[in-house]
């Protein structure tokens, strides 16, 4: 990436609302794009603006994740004194948390898969879901267009390189937004793992996004009884 | 998950007082102000009035204060208006490691890790610096960027083609110029109002970013024209390319309509001038026949 090209990207980035820095790491041949949001400002569309920005200035495959701050009151302290405040939280919602809707977090000592990104590139029809555990990334592919189907596949795919023997297969997708809007999708998926199928739902910024994340939450409780194998 | 980063000695004072220090963390240390102009301010000094690039400089400024200094790390933050509140770290890294998320929240300043003696460095300088360096990097995007669309302006797309031709006959790269005009911009912008003319601009530009390669170089250089620089692309791949553009969907808003005309360098024009007057020509024959088969 030539130099004025990765500061277009980086100040790009930067002009977004909320925005407070970004930062880069090579791996893999890939380009890692960390943003780091404050908690109060608007998020309509800022993962698919950024995902865009990104995309347009990398001259390799880019995985961004964002990660939003917020400061969060502690639960009321037992004493009379002022309850504490703890000074940062990333509530991991467009970091792509496995968030399952219950905040369970604070018991799980254990790391968690998280969602990077969903990306597609139109030129070549793939679909790429790029996940983290424990340091490591990993990206699963589909073809894009695959659209929900593809992005779940390609989760499956990606989980199966961190947990070889979780298995999985993906019975079915479907979007189940009643108001479909730019910013908002909302997917439910089943996957069947040995015996049973195992029902995810999630929201996401586009309906790839929400089936990965749907993906993710219907393999949670698997990945958890993995959670020795992972990584 | 709540992320519970290591708090440094001189960052976990900022803090409230139960934040507990992450013993695994970096050790981020504001440095107090005082002290002379240091090397590194002067250094600045310099950069700023020769680099193009503002972040470069604010970069350059940290690593050199943890080679010069055998630190582990170093940031700047800035919080002036206009450019908000923004974290820099050395090395362009991320924060999202021990340490360096507690930044986020710290007063602007300069941190190392580990602490300097008090004088070594003048932070304020080196603070106040950075804001101008950033500004500056503001304004040479601003000043290269179209506002409307947030493709290169004019200017930008004349510097670009000067560069492409003088690659392209030295050493015979070829490229495309496809100069496109939106079609009845003042029609929409008579029936439906400037906003709607604004919007039909952006919704092509946005296309144009959304699958342009990597490389490619998109400008509007006038009120509805716009010039794609397509580096190795023959004439022949423009037309399935552009009917890309104009099918893309992005959420609910279709592509408004377009007319173009191409011309290739260096087979058929070595000269600025002649290459847009020749893609110019086929652009209104096109326009044309657009008209005629109305």
């Amino acid at each position: 990436m030539d130099p004025t090209s990765f500061d277009d990207l980086e100040l790009e980035l930067r002009k977004l609302p909320g925005v407070r820095a970004a930062g880069f790491t090579e791996r893999d041949d890939m380009l890692v794009v960390q943003v780091q949001v404050a908690g109060d400002e608007p998020t309509a569309n800022l993962s698919h603006q950024a995902a865009r920005i990104a995309y347009r200035h990398a001259d390799k495959p880019v995985a961004l994740e964002i990660v939003r701050w917020r400061v969060i009151a502690a639960p009321p302290a037992p004493a009379v004194a002022a309850a504490p405040t703890t000074p940062v939280e990333n509530n991991g919602a467009d970091a792509g948390e496995t968030d399952d809707g219950v905040d369970r977090e604070a018991d799980l000592p254990r790391q968690r898969v998280r969602l990077l990104a969903v990306l597609t590139f139109p030129d070549t029809d793939e679909l790429e879901v790029h996940l983290t555990f424990g340091g490591r990334r990993i990206i699963g592919r589909s073809t894009a267009a695959a659209g929900i189907t593809g992005a779940a596949t390609a989760t499956i795919e990606g989980l199966q390189t961190f947990a070889p023997t979780l298995g999985g297969r993906l019975e079915w997708c479907s979007e189940i937004s009643e108001h479909q809007t730019e910013t908002h999708y909302v997917v439910a998926c089943s996957v069947v793992v040995g015996d049973q199928s195992r029902l995810g739902i999630a929201a996401g910024g586009s309906r790839i996004e929400a089936a990965a994340r749907a993906t993710l939450h219907a393999l949670n409780r698997a990945l958890e009884h993995l959670s020795d194998t992972l990584g | 998950m709540a992320r519970q980063g290591g708090l440094g000695r001189g960052l976990a004072a900022l803090l409230p007082t139960d934040a507990e220090p992450h013993p695994a963390g970096h050790l981020f240390a504001p440095i107090v102000a005082g002290g002379g102009v240091s090397d590194l301010g002067s250094e600045m000094v310099g950069e700023l009035a020769t680099s193009q690039s503002g972040l470069a400089i604010i970069y350059h400024a940290l690593d050199a204060l943890v080679a010069e200094h055998g630190l582990t790390d170093a940031a700047v933050i800035i919080d002036e208006p206009g450019l908000g509140r923004q974290v820099f770290r050395a090395g362009r890294k991320p924060l999202d490691d021990p340490g360096g998320e507690a930044l986020l929240d710290a007063p602007p300043g300069l941190y190392t890790d580990p602490a300097l003696s008090p004088g070594t460095v003048d932070a304020s300088l080196v603070t106040s610096l950075c804001v101008v360096a950033l500004r500056m990097e503001v304004l040479r995007y601003d000043s290269w960027h179209d506002p409307l669309t947030g493709l290169f302006d004019r200017r930008t797309f004349d510097r670009l083609l000067d560069m492409s031709i003088a690659r392209s006959v030295r050493y015979r790269w070829p490229f495309t110029l496809v100069l496109v005009d939106l079609d009845d911009l003042k029609l929409i912008n008579d029936a439906d109002g400037h906003q709607a003319g604004d919007a039909a601009l952006r919704a092509l530009a946005d296309r144009f970013r959304r699958v342009l390669r990597y490389g490619d170089n998109a400008a509007r250089i006038g009120g509805d024209e716009f010039a794609l620089i397509l580096p190795s692309t023959d004439p022949e791949a423009v037309p399935p390319l552009l009917e890309r553009i104009g099918s893309t969907r992005i959420g609910e808003s279709v592509c408004p309509a377009f007319s173009y005309g191409v011309a290739q360098c260096p087979t058929e024009a070595e000269s600025a001038e002649s290459l847009v007057a020749l893609a110019d020509k086929r652009l209104y024959e096109a326009k044309a026949v657009r008209h005629e088969g109305r």
